[in-house]
């Protein structure tokens, strides 16, 4: 994506998140949670963090609780600090947000819900273990939530999770339901609001948490609501048995199935497969591009040059012999390969494109390499 | 591996035609054009491997050439010999299938068709399995096709070198792999980068500086990072240390300021209070200007006049209230005897008396009872903390108190003896019925018996009749015929039969007469006597529980039963209850003794007309004390004489103070005091003195303050001088409340230390002064290097490392993609020189063994590594180069020396499995004698191991041929032609 769409998308994305917070102010959510890595640390502008912070200002009186992740770690140059706020010339958090600064989980009490504890931890920079302690509520008057970075994981079983009334995750790149032992709901992580790679697929959402706590355990009542308007579409084809014209044909049915929106929605394209050599399929790329929003191929296709059936007598057979070998050692030694000769270790990529290089220069005279764009 | 026949149901332009190669004989087709020699010799490799994309052939034009325009069936079959196995290969190349059958089998039987032992074949195609090349090599290597021999192989463009590469490299493919080893380098050299070619070392050198310089800008940017944090963390450092200075500026102004306020409130205080204080005292002194003429000089006299009256006022006061005093005390006591002795006037001190007596009585027996009340109570409990239900035994104890302790006693012998004839009469009741059983059970017995004896006495007595009889015959004919052992048998078993039925009667008649009737009777008689006892027992049991029945009546309880019972459960606990019983009688005892004293006293207290609800020994007294009060009589005494003393002393000074008043009266009127009565003459007279004390004291002040010399203002200036003040002090306040809000903890802030004067503290705080705006100033040059970092960072970081990141992922890609040129290159390369050197010697080796069958001019044909040839010629030492042969030799040197080259390369590539060679049109550039030559180079050296096809059109030339051979020759060379099948399944027929 270029700098340009990338500048788009983050535009979106700040725009989305503002429109998520309006949202809460208008159906008067008790408290917005935010759960880690409200920002990239290493990239967020100064414009942003201003922007965040009117936007809580506007939220003022519902609390926001930020639980700073992984990515926006809560250290000395953290835009959570307000010296370093003061020194971009932005006003401070206002009252409304807490940030937690522990790198241990630490109880903040809920001003206007008097029962209501939220429990959350912050990342400092460096990785840590999470430690979760069941607060005493031994007279049940307390409503405990967990609000963390981390995703469930052996550290937050489903027994120990059912110990709160609700756990607010983060860093699961999609929605994401906890259950307790009990198969009722415990919590769950939003996943990314905003639509960036193949690992957040599908529709982009925050949570809308209600918890009824007139019977004990609370129960947990949860709502989806649409966050980015753009999605990330992915379609795994083969071009085996596909011919010419038919390939381009073939992407585009598969790009429509997934019920991708022409000028909205990001398309990712994994192909696979082989084609008769010399008959490089053609996958419509351009169309899709002018078609959809961004359009991503990964082409992992290979000409066939009937590999099993070149006569090891013959010096291209050995040749196919030979890097099929190594390509088999490399996978057996993690798809590494030492070769000091060549600058660096071969992939087993390197020894595959080696091959299939080789046999384009014996078959085809001529070599296709991927130009650089 | 020998092709036997080939069949065409439809292949070309051959329809329903077969042609057949005899084993171990050179074949020849020698037909003109048109005959179909191509067509059969594409045949071949098209059974054997199908048309296959690979060739091109996916072009539906190529297998529509080969379509029979006959409309036949497009299938052809190709029988083969491999290792002695004769197989059939079917192809119908309508739908691309294969089918095999093994002709060795009746190919009636399923077994015949072997497709399936070739199906599993891992991924090698039918005609590799037959031939052990692939489809390309084996095109390449068995195939010549026309004129390939005489111009290819020596020409500029297409040396023999070159051709032996393309086999060795890529099986026959158009380019060997130093070609493909040009093109890899020619990748290498121009390489695509962003629309343009770069040499590829060159581009990862400059990408690698590109990065370098990248990494570099990042490294400065992070380091100006680094920096800015810690400029953050200065500046932090500084904030605090300026919050610090600044609360200790704003506590030190703050110090200063209290005490500038608390000098200018004094001050301010003072001028107020003295201004108020004149002001105040004009205004008094105006009021009290009335008493500056009143004559002090008589107050002593008229005060000393007034003091005797007012004693004197006294001393009436005193006794007027004596004697009043005295008077409603007489009064007093007359109502209160008329209420005393109301009613009791028939009483006489002998009534004062009894009443007296019966009281003090009653007084005491109320004390005993309520003490044993106290421990009947303290008993109740102890008893209860035992465990014993006190309530539960109330109505059982009440019943058993009605019974003496000797009826109590007798009771319980009479339940005794009842319970134990109860027992006894079971007993004998049980011993009777056990009696009784005895003697049926003895009497069933002697019955049984006595059955039994009968049914065995009947039997022998017929059958000892029944041995009397022959008996009898025996005897009476004298036993005639029988043997002496006949009459004793029969003899012994009549005897027997009688005895057995003489001891059965014998039975029968002693269990009939005598056998245990003794028992039976003492058991009836037992029976009997226990019967009896029974029911004495029974009879007394009657009489026992009537009494104790009778007993239960008087206790008032339903049952004798229950009687006994509760006597038994009462009996328990009656240890427990014995001295609460005895409380209980003492109880009683008390009450009647109380109720009888009350009933005495009771008519006293009728008579008196006092009717108490419960009469008390205390009433009782107080009743006698009464009595008493009425008859003292004599205490009864006047006052008289008391009063008229009194009145008279109240009178002498009634006179005393009349002449006194008279007197105050006209001195208070010289005055010029207005009053009514000489009270009020007297207060005005005490004001007028009150108020000229306070005139003078007034006036004594205000001529205080007028003269004091340490104020610097006069009375008339002080309004302006408190003006002036109160603004200069809500100035200050006002700073105070500035530097308050600034930082509240301030108020709470210990005054500077020392002695802090207000010069001192102003020094001190010049230099905190500065202090703080050298600290102002480094903070606001740090924030303006924070910002301008922070700024520089946003703006540059991530550009930079997106343009670093693509940079690095260009660099990848450039580095892998050479990489992976170099090792394609090197790995060609390498295999290359093996591989060619492996061919080279092989080639070489066979050339060498067939030029020793072949006879030619030529002793020796080499191949170098890069497939070069050399040849010498027999007796010539020097060998011909490649070049030397190009342009040297003759056309048909050549096309021999191809030929010896390309049998190399198939008795290479054969490896024990000998291939054919069809050969499409050879030889023709040969001479006569050069023809004859490799004709029986093919027949004596080639077809020993190799199958010959020649597919030739020169019958003339084939004819001198088999003229020049030798007979064997001859025999050796087998004509072929086609001939039509001899159906139209003839492909499925067998030969």
């Amino acid at each position: 994506m270029g700098a340009g769409k990338g500048h788009e998308r983050n535009t979106e994305a700040l725009d989305t998140f503002c429109r998520m917070l309006e949202i809460a102010r208008q159906r008067q959510a008790d408290a917005v949670v935010i759960t880690g890595n409200l920002w990239d640390a290493q990239s967020v502008t100064a414009s942003t963090a201003a922007r965040l912070v009117d936007a809580f200002a506007a939220l003022e009186p519902i609390p926001v609780l930020i639980v700073p992740g992984t990515a926006d770690p809560n250290n000395v140059q953290s835009l959570f600090n307000p010296k370093v706020l003061a020194a971009h010339a932005i006003r401070p958090w206002s009252r409304n947000v807490h940030v937690f600064a522990d790198e241990q989980f630490q109880p903040w009490v809920h001003a206007n819900w008097e029962r209501v504890r939220f429990f959350g931890r912050a990342s400092l920079g460096s990785s840590s273990s999470r430690v979760v302690v069941v607060p005493e509520n031994s007279d049940g008057r307390w409503m405990n939530i967990l609000v963390d970075y981390q995703a469930a994981d052996d550290s937050l079983p489903a027994e120990l999770a059912a110990q709160f009334d609700y756990c607010a995750l983060g860093s699961a790149p999609n929605y994401t339901v906890l259950s307790g032992p009990d198969g009722r709901t415990r919590g769950a992580s939003a996943g990314s609001l905003i639509a960036r790679s193949i690992q957040e697929l599908g529709p982009r959402t925050a949570v809308w948490v209600e918890l009824d706590a007139s019977e004990a355990p609370a129960t947990v009542r949860l709502e989806r609501l649409p966050a980015d308007y753009r999605q990330v579409c992915s379609v795994a084809m083969s071009v085996n048995g596909i011919k010419g014209p038919a390939v381009a044909e073939h992407v585009r049915k598969m790009v429509e199935a997934t019920g991708a929106r022409p000028e909205i929605d990001l398309v990712h394209i994994r192909a696979t497969g082989i084609y008769p050599a010399g008959q490089a399929p053609d996958f419509g790329e351009a169309a899709l591009r002018s078609t959809y929003y961004h359009v991503i191929i990964d082409n992992l296709t290979r000409p066939d040059y009937y590999l099993d059936k070149m006569d090891e007598r013959t010096t291209a057979g050995r040749f196919i012999k030979v890097l099929q070998e190594l390509k088999n050692t490399a996978d057996a030694r993690g798809g590494v390969l030492s070769a000091a000769e060549y600058g660096s270790a071969l992939t087993s990529k390197d020894l595959e494109d080696a091959l299939y290089y080789g046999l384009d220069a014996l078959n085809q005279k001529k070599v296709t390499v991927p130009d650089v764009d | 591996m020998w092709i036997e026949r080939l069949e065409f149901i439809g292949f070309g332009n051959l329809t329903g035609q077969r042609i057949e190669f005899a084993p171990n004989k050179l074949s020849v087709v020698v037909q003109p054009n048109e005959y179909g020699k191509s067509t059969i010799s594409e045949a071949i490799w098209a059974i054997l491997y199908g048309y296959d994309k690979e060739d091109g052939s996916e072009d539906p034009r190529v297998v529509l050439a080969r379509k029979p325009l006959s409309g036949a069936s497009f299938k052809a079959c190709l029988d083969l010999k491999i290792d002695d196995k004769n197989i059939r290969l079917i192809r119908n190349f309508n739908d691309q299938t294969l089918k095999v059958l093994d002709l060795d089998k009746d190919p009636s039987k399923a077994d015949s068709d072997v497709t399936n032992q070739y199906k599993d074949n891992g991924g090698r195609e039918f005609g590799e399995m037959f031939t052990g090349l692939s489809r390309r090599l084996f095109r390449t290597a068995c195939f010549v096709r026309q004129r390939q021999l005489d111009r290819s192989p020596f020409s500029n463009d297409r040396a023999l070198s070159s051709l032996l590469l393309s086999i060795a490299d890529s099986g026959g493919a158009t380019s060997n792999v130093f070609d493909a080893m040009g093109v890899l380098e020619q990748k290498l050299a121009k390489f695509p980068f962003r629309g343009k070619e770069f040499k590829i070392d060159e581009l990862v050198t400059s990408l690698e500086a590109q990065r370098h310089r990248l990494a570099e800008n990042l490294e400065r940017i992070e380091s100006e990072r680094q920096s800015c944090d810690r400029d953050v963390e200065r500046l932090s450092e500084v904030d605090e240390r300026l919050s610090a200075r600044m609360r200790v500026v704003s506590a030190d102004e703050y110090f200063h300021l209290c005490l500038e306020a608390a000098d200018l409130d004094n001050r301010l205080s003072k001028a107020q209070e003295r201004y108020s204080r004149v002001c105040e005292l004009q205004t008094q002194l105006a009021d009290l200007a009335w008493y500056e003429t009143f004559p002090i000089d008589q107050h002593k006299q008229i005060q000393e006049m007034w003091l005797r009256r007012q004693s004197r006022i006294g001393d009436i006061q005193r006794l007027e209230s004596e004697l009043k005093e005295k008077q409603i005390q007489a009064h007093i006591e007359d109502l209160e005897y008329r209420e005393r002795t109301e009613g009791l006037e028939q009483f006489n001190i002998d009534d004062m008396q009894m009443i007296s007596s019966l009281g003090r009585n009653l007084q005491q027996v109320e004390k005993e009872l309520d003490e044993v009340r106290r421990q009947y109570a303290a008993e109740h409990e102890h008893i209860r903390k035992l465990g014993v239900n006190v309530d539960q035994f109330v109505d059982l104890r009440k019943s058993l108190l009605i019974l003496e302790p000797r009826e109590l006693d007798e009771l319980h012998a009479l339940n005794t003896m009842a319970v134990a004839s109860r027992e006894r009469t079971s007993e004998c009741l049980l011993s009777a019925d056990k009696a009784q059983t005895t003697a049926l059970e003895i009497r069933q017995g002697r019955t049984e018996l006595y059955n039994t004896v009968q049914k065995f006495f009947w039997p022998c007595l017929v059958l000892a009749c029944l041995c009397l009889v022959p008996l009898m015959i025996m005897l009476a004919v004298e036993h005639r015929g029988l043997s002496d052992n006949v009459v004793d048998l029969v003899l012994l078993v009549y005897i027997i039969f009688c005895a057995g039925a003489g001891i059965a009667w014998f039975m029968a008649s002693r269990i009939k007469g005598s056998y245990r009737i003794l028992d039976e009777q003492n058991a009836t008689a037992d029976a009997r006597k226990y019967q009896n006892m029974g029911e004495e027992l029974s009879t007394k049991l009657l009489t026992y529980e009537s009494k104790i029945e009778e007993y239960a009546r008087k206790a008032r309880v339903s049952s004798g039963a229950e009687l006994v019972h509760n006597v038994q459960e009462y009996a328990v606990y009656a240890p427990q209850f014995k001295e609460l019983d005895f409380l209980e009688k003492l109880l009683n005892n008390r009450e009647t003794q109380v109720t009888k004293l009350r009933a005495e006293i009771k008519p006293y207290f009728v008579q008196a007309k006092r009717t108490p609800e419960k009469v008390t020994g205390d009433d009782a007294l107080l009743l006698a004390e009464d009595i008493g009060y009425l008859v003292d009589a004599g205490r009864k005494a006047g006052i008289a004489d008391f009063s008229d003393f009194r009145i008279s002393q109240i009178r002498f000074l009634a006179d005393e103070m009349k002449d006194a008043d008279s007197k105050i009266h006209d001195q208070f009127s010289r005055m010029g005091l207005t009053f009514s009565t000489l009270e009020e003459g007297y207060q005005r007279f005490v004001e007028a003195t009150e108020g000229f004390r306070r005139y003078e004291a007034l006036k004594n002040e205000l001529e205080r303050i007028t003269d004091d010399s340490s104020m610097d203002s006069l009375p008339s200036e002080m309004p302006k001088v408190i003006e002036r003040l109160e603004a200069k002090r809500n100035d200050l306040y006002g700073r105070m409340q500035q530097l308050i809000a600034s930082n509240p903890a301030i108020m709470q802030m210990p005054p500077p230390t020392g002695e802090s004067t207000v010069s001192s503290l102003g020094k001190e705080m010049a230099d905190l002064k500065n202090t703080v705006d050298a600290l102002r100033r480094e903070r606001d040059d740090l924030t303006v290097q924070i910002r301008a970092a922070m700024k520089n960072y946003q703006d540059n970081y991530l550009k930079t490392m997106q343009e670093l990141e693509a940079v690095e992922r260009d660099l990848e890609h450039v580095r892998h993609t050479r990489a992976s040129l170099r090792l394609a290159r090197d790995t060609f390369q390498r295999l290359a020189d093996e591989n060619h050197s492996v061919w080279a010697d092989k080639l070489t080796d066979i050339a060498r063994d067939m030029l020793k069958h072949l006879g030619t001019e030529y002793e020796t044909i080499e191949f170098d590594a890069d497939m070069h040839i050399k040849v010498r010629r027999k007796g010539q030492r020097e060998a011909l180069d490649e070049w030397q042969v190009q342009n040297q030799l003759s056309a048909g040197t050549k096309e021999q020396l191809h030929c010896l080259a390309r049998v190399a390369v198939l008795r290479f590539l054969s490896q024990g499995k000998p291939l054919p060679i069809i050969l499409d049109e050879p030889f023709s550039e040969f001479d006569d004698e050069r023809f004859v030559k490799i004709m029986r180079f093919l027949l004596n050296t080639i077809c020993t191991n190799h199958q010959v096809i020649i597919f030739s059109c020169h019958q003339q030339r084939h004819e001198w041929l088999l003229d020049q051979l030798d007979p064997r020759e001859r025999q050796s060379i087998e004509l072929c032609r086609l001939s039509a099948l001899k159906s139209d399944t003839g492909a499925l027929t067998r030969r």
